[in-house]
């Protein structure tokens, strides 16, 4: 899992490895809660290298989602693949979620 | 890929010994699986209602306190345990008293609660937040979700026994780090399984050539105690090993550049693990302190300003004075006589008194205290005290100090620093013997015993023995054999002797031995 990007003062980006399952869960976990912690509103996930997500990779980030929009911010998804996409449909995440093409697209989103 | 989800936790339960990130993942598997924001599951010990149960969340419920604080009654973990089933958190069916912990739950956001059960024995519940989507639970997701935590559930329990049991060595591990002697525990190999924090210190500050290695972790007893500065350390241990009961070395010593440390070592058993054998533990306890200041105190005591007899030395020193006076006199006739031979024969006879000189004001250290100071004491007492005080000495390390004393000696009445200094000078006396011969295999032995009316020690060495030349002439005048000697130690002996009511003998011979025997009289009135 890279390291957090900050982006501005309110807004920082994590990229996903190729997976997001149980051996890393927590590691993004813990990543979204530092930055949340830290103060950033808005965490965007880049999505652009998953090839695979798993149960405990959605519920990682979906923990986090309700801290974020209570903060007055947002977990902010982007670049996901078909694949990706297909999985966030059949759990029927895609109307919670904000989810955005990409990352210049999910940065503008969370400017106000 | 709700089977799928189940056999990854499977998977990672028997794999990951942590036992809170298993939860996390277990929480997150589901919370994903039901598209629920939050969830929370609260475990406690099987069959045990009313003990301190663990609280894990994610969500919000992660910063609930009262689902952190839930406390469910022994008639709601019975009803649980019987019932087994999924159920929504707003009708949970109880028999009596669910009113409170349904409201509890409502208030937190909790829709569904499933029991944690394991062979009849509740261990705990997990429940889930609405859905992201708002869609509800139906039948087919209680079934589910019934069928996911029953799946899970044993390798929860297993998880949990591990935790414990990581949590108790952990327990242990902490009283062991906070006791300051230094623990080191090896296997029946003599690999070092475990140091503890105060070992492994001690181990950095003496030994200067351990950050060459990476680690002792089942390093071999004779790595982490180095000949090169733990001399002697592991021939006395696996002595000790040997006799295989508990046993203490005293004053091992440790030499580094800078400074010489004395320890004093345990050695003790585990008892015997199926699994590994019963395991050494060396303690060890760094003395060097109460050393010197034992020896601080004794070489007081020993030049103590109490009953040096002030006018046999002044005496002495006026015998020499007048011998060195009428010396000058007779070389400043010689010379004003111009007879050159007679003033270098009396000049010679001068350095000689000279000489004589210095070795009586040498010798004044060890003629003192012979002052008065009686008590009631234990000849073995004072036999342990010294022979801790020489062992740690140059002069002994390489020569083997046994005592066999007799339990069961009564007190006498004695001044003990005498009696020590009379002991100190034997011994002193018996090592330079032993040396005198280049001896590597030097040995003193002290006994102890007692008659009717006698309280007998001997000292015994295998030294140089005494010439029957000189037998004669001991203890009764300033005799010495040693060149720097001045022979008032054995003439202090005798009035120590004297003071005491007591009787030397010894036997001796040359090349072999000597062995000295003092005899005290049980009953002794010194007026």
């Amino acid at each position: 899992m890279d390291a957090v990007r900050i982006v501005n003062e309110e807004m920082a980006v994590i990229s996903t490895e190729k997976t997001l399952d149980n051996n890393n869960a927590h590691e993004m976990a813990a990543l979204v809660a530092k930055a949340q912690r830290e103060g950033y509103k808005f965490i965007v996930i880049d999505m652009g290298d998953l090839e695979f997500l798993a149960s405990a990779g959605v519920g990682s980030i979906l923990g986090s989602v309700e801290v974020a929009r209570g903060m007055g911010g947002d977990i902010v998804l982007c670049s996901a693949s078909e694949k990706i996409l297909h999985v966030l449909e059949v759990l029927d995440l895609v109307e919670y979620l904000t989810i955005k093409n990409d990352v210049a697209e999910a940065e503008t989103c969370c400017v106000h | 890929m709700a089977l799928d989800a189940l056999s990854k936790l499977m998977e990672q339960f028997s794999r990951q010994p942590n036992f809170e990130e298993l939860i996390d993942v277990m929480l997150w598997t589901i919370s994903g699986q039901f598209s629920v924001a939050s969830a929370f599951a609260i475990l406690q010990r099987p069959g045990k209602s009313r003990v301190r149960s663990t609280y894990f969340a994610t969500g919000v419920f992660k910063v609930n306190k009262e689902l952190a604080g839930l406390r469910l009654s022994h008639d709601q973990c019975f009803y649980f345990t019987e019932s087994r089933r999924v159920q929504r958190a707003d009708n949970l069916g109880f028999p009596v008293g669910g009113t409170d912990l349904e409201s509890t739950l409502a208030d937190a956001g909790v829709k569904i609660l499933c029991p944690v059960v394991h062979n009849d024995n509740f261990m705990g519940l997990i429940g889930l937040g609405d859905r992201v989507s708002r869609k509800g639970f139906d039948d087919d997701d209680m079934d589910l979700l019934s069928t996911l935590v029953s799946a899970i559930t044993p390798f929860i329990v297993n998880s949990h026994l591990f935790w414990q049991i990581a949590n108790l060595n952990k327990w242990y591990l902490d009283i062991l780090n906070s006791v300051q002697h230094g623990v080191f525990v090896f296997d029946e190999n003599l690999k070092l399984r475990k140091a503890n924090n105060a070992g492994s210190d001690m181990l950095r500050g003496l030994n200067p050539y351990l950050h060459l290695v990476k680690s002792l972790e089942k390093a071999p007893i004779e790595l982490v105690f180095p000949d090169m500065v733990f001399e002697n350390w592991i021939d006395r241990i696996r002595n000790a090993i040997l006799i295989g009961s508990d046993s203490v070395l005293d004053n091992m010593l440790v030499k580094t550049d800078e400074s010489e440390s004395i320890f004093n070592v345990r050695i003790g058993w585990s008892s015997a693990d199926p699994d590994n054998g019963k395991d050494l533990i060396v303690t060890i306890d760094d003395v060097t302190r109460i050393k010197e200041n034992e020896q601080r105190m004794f070489e007081l005591q020993g030049f103590a300003d109490k009953g040096i007899m002030a006018s046999s030395i002044a005496h002495e020193l006026n015998n020499f004075l007048a011998l060195l006076m009428a010396g000058v006199q007779m070389t400043q006739l010689s010379i004003k006589r111009g007879d050159s031979g007679k003033t270098a024969v009396t000049l010679d006879k001068l350095m000689e008194n000279v000489r004589k000189m210095k070795r009586f004001t040498m010798g004044l250290t060890d003629f003192g205290m012979l002052g008065s100071s009686m008590q009631n004491a234990n000849l073995n007492d004072i036999i342990t005290d010294v022979l801790s005080f020489v062992k740690v000495q140059k002069r002994f390390t390489r020569i083997k100090l046994t005592a066999n004393l007799d339990f069961n000696l009564p007190v006498m009445l004695m001044d003990t620093d005498q009696m020590s200094q009379l002991l100190l000078n034997f011994l002193n006396n018996a090592a330079d013997a032993i040396a005198g011969l280049g001896r590597t295999d030097g040995a003193i032995g002290l006994t102890t015993s007692q008659t009717d009316n006698l309280i007998i020690l001997t000292v015994a060495d295998n030294g140089s023995g005494i010439d029957p030349e000189i037998k004669d002439k001991l203890f009764k005048e300033q005799l010495t054999t040693k060149e720097d000697g001045h022979g008032f130690g054995l003439m202090t002996c005798a009035r120590i002797l004297e003071s005491h009511g007591g009787k030397i003998s010894f036997k001796s011979a040359v090349g072999e031995g000597t062995t000295f025997r003092f005899e005290f009289p049980k009953e002794y009135d010194p007026e």
